[in-house]
């Protein structure tokens, strides 16, 4: 694998206007067994601050801000804090806290929008 | 039985050792008339040039009137001058073979240069760098992107 050609394929697909590059990073990005790819599709989909590539971040267990690794969900978790429009996460979060999901998933997302909260 | 005398004996010592120096000056004198045949160390297309061969028989007649003195002088002065212009024609010919020289250098280092730029030319040379930059991949449609990054992830 060409970790420089991968790098620039996900950033591409990040900054491509076609809706259709979300549901790309969503199957191969978020599912890929390496950190680093996994870290890199959530950092792409975040910058996007679209409803669906957040959700994908935010609602799904195992992705983004619920990843299993710590690495990754810290990575989510810091591109989501850097991003200048916070008011679609913050909705998102908001209504993950209110859904009638996983309360692990309700959880991470109220920590997340507290800290969110804090740094605005 | 001759006898002697101390000082008969000490004059022909002296004699001997007279006689002796001689030779040695002499011998020396040969030596260095040899090594100054060539004082300027100078060749002329591979004859070693000595001062004898600068000497003009119309020079000559020419300063028959002048007083023997200043004659001597002026066919010093133009021996050296000859020396010195071959040496600067020495000179000018290893300055011009190494001009030569470098000359061949270059083209030689031309020749291969364009060989080589022959050689790439024929090769399909892969700009791997352009192909995957950003602003290029932003442009590709979403399926040649999802393709590449399904390549590229199951050869990982």
């Amino acid at each position: 694998m060409n970790n420089r050609k991968v790098k620039n394929i996900i950033e591409a697909l990040g900054r491509h206007k076609d809706a259709d590059s979300i549901r790309v990073l969503n199957e191969l990005g978020t599912n890929c067994p390496i950190d680093e790819i996994r870290e890199m599709t959530s950092k792409a989909l975040i910058r996007k601050n679209t409803k669906e590539a957040l959700e994908i971040m935010i609602v799904n267990k195992g992705k983004g801000i619920n990843d299993l690794s710590a690495r990754v969900a810290m990575c989510a978790i810091n591109e989501l804090l850097a991003l200048k429009d916070k008011q679609e996460a913050l909705e998102i979060l908001e209504n993950t806290i209110n859904s009638e999901t996983e309360k692990e998933v309700q959880d991470t997302a109220r920590s997340v929008k507290a800290l969110m909260s804090f740094s605005a | 039985m001759q006898k002697i005398s101390p000082l008969r004996s000490s004059i022909e010592a002296f004699n001997k050792f007279k006689a002796t120096r001689a030779n040695k000056a002499q011998t020396a004198q040969n030596a260095g008339q040899a090594a100054s045949t060539n004082p300027f160390g100078i060749a002329f297309k591979g004859t070693v040039i000595q001062m004898d061969v600068f000497e003009k028989k119309s020079q000559n007649e020419e300063t028959k009137q002048v007083s023997p003195s200043l004659k001597e002088k002026l066919a010093q002065a133009g021996k050296l001058l000859s020396s010195a212009r071959v040496a600067t024609i020495n000179k000018f010919s290893t300055l011009k073979a190494n001009a030569v020289a470098f000359g061949n250098k270059i083209k030689e280092n031309s020749i291969n240069a364009i060989n080589k730029v022959r050689e790439f030319g024929n090769q399909k040379v892969d700009f791997d760098f352009f192909k995957y930059n950003v602003s290029n991949l932003v442009n590709q449609p979403i399926g040649s992107l999802e393709s590449m990054l399904a390549a590229e992830l199951q050869g990982a």
